[in-house]
């Protein structure tokens, strides 16, 4: 049985390393601009049971992000290429044949074109190219996630907001006592930064 | 894959986010805090002024006041 749909959930399906950092925040700015609900898999730990938790918070989204755009070689070894994006994809869009209308996917890269070559069996579907910039992002997540016109963000807007928290980042982790911003703790706490400097403007 | 989607659900205030991430109020009022700018909730705004001295200014609802610590801090390193 699969878990309720939150129709505000959009599950991002993204890279956690620093060299991401920047547009780790700009999907969560972005999203929380757009009144929509960041969920990651950052909070589920390892083992046995990880798949099929990462497969009920898939189902529990309504909408998801899947960012393509890391194809290079991890250069801690050993080096090999992230393969867990990928596979999340996968996995998101056999939830999505097996409930029909339930679930609405989205591909984000970097580079126009790339995908055809790097994930051939998506030939035939447009990604939504961010060129690697927060801008990018801000302004395909806007093309992705369309509001009626009273309600919708401008990306200048975003990109304020963005600097806003950008700026507080360092703070936030250190309040959380936490090491890294790709923890499930402050993945929240940005969640609620950024709602709360939206507010805030 | 979706191109576009259109979303109608209400936006949600800040504080449904909170009750959301199940934050407890002082977390969220301590992340308040760090986001609009100062420990106690306001917003400071620092200036460079024409001696390139900098000073920094406490907004508190809708005005702005010199904070007077701050200045003389300044003060201070100009002098020095």
């Amino acid at each position: 049985m699969p878990p309720p749909v939150s129709k505000d959930a959009v599950f991002v399906n993204i890279p956690y390393d620093e060299g991401f950092r920047r547009l780790y925040l700009a999907y969560i700015v972005g999203l929380t601009h757009l009144g929509l609900e960041p969920r990651a898999t950052l909070g589920i730990p390892g083992g046995e049971r990880r798949l099929d938790r990462i497969l009920a918070l898939i189902q529990s989204c309504r909408y998801s992000i899947h960012d393509l755009s890391r194809v290079q070689l991890d250069r801690n070894p050993p080096c090999t290429p992230r393969f867990n994006m990928p596979f999340e994809l996968g996995l998101t869009v056999s939830c999505a044949k097996l409930g029909p209308g339930r679930h609405t996917w989205f591909v984000f890269e970097a580079r126009a074109r790339r995908v055809q070559k790097s994930l051939s069996d998506l030939d035939g579907s447009d990604p939504n190219i961010h060129h690697g910039t927060v801008e990018g992002v801000m302004r395909e997540i806007c093309n992705a996630f369309v509001r009626s016109r009273a309600a919708r963000p401008s990306v200048p807007e975003m990109m304020r907001t963005y600097r806003g928290i950008s700026r507080k980042l360092n703070e936030i982790t250190a309040a959380a006592g936490a090491r890294s911003v790709f923890e499930a703790r402050i993945f929240d706490d940005l969640c609620f930064a950024a709602k709360a400097a939206i507010s805030q403007a | 894959m979706g191109r576009s989607v259109t979303i109608t659900t209400p936006i949600p205030t800040l504080e449904e986010v909170g009750k959301r991430l199940k934050m407890s109020k002082a977390r969220q009022q301590r992340l308040i805090e760090i986001v609009r700018g100062s420990g106690n909730g306001q917003l400071s705004e620092r200036y460079r002024n024409v001696s390139g001295s900098v000073e920094v200014h406490v907004r508190n609802g809708s005005s702005v006041k010199p904070d007077s610590s701050q200045a003389k801090k300044s003060k201070r390193a100009a002098a020095g």
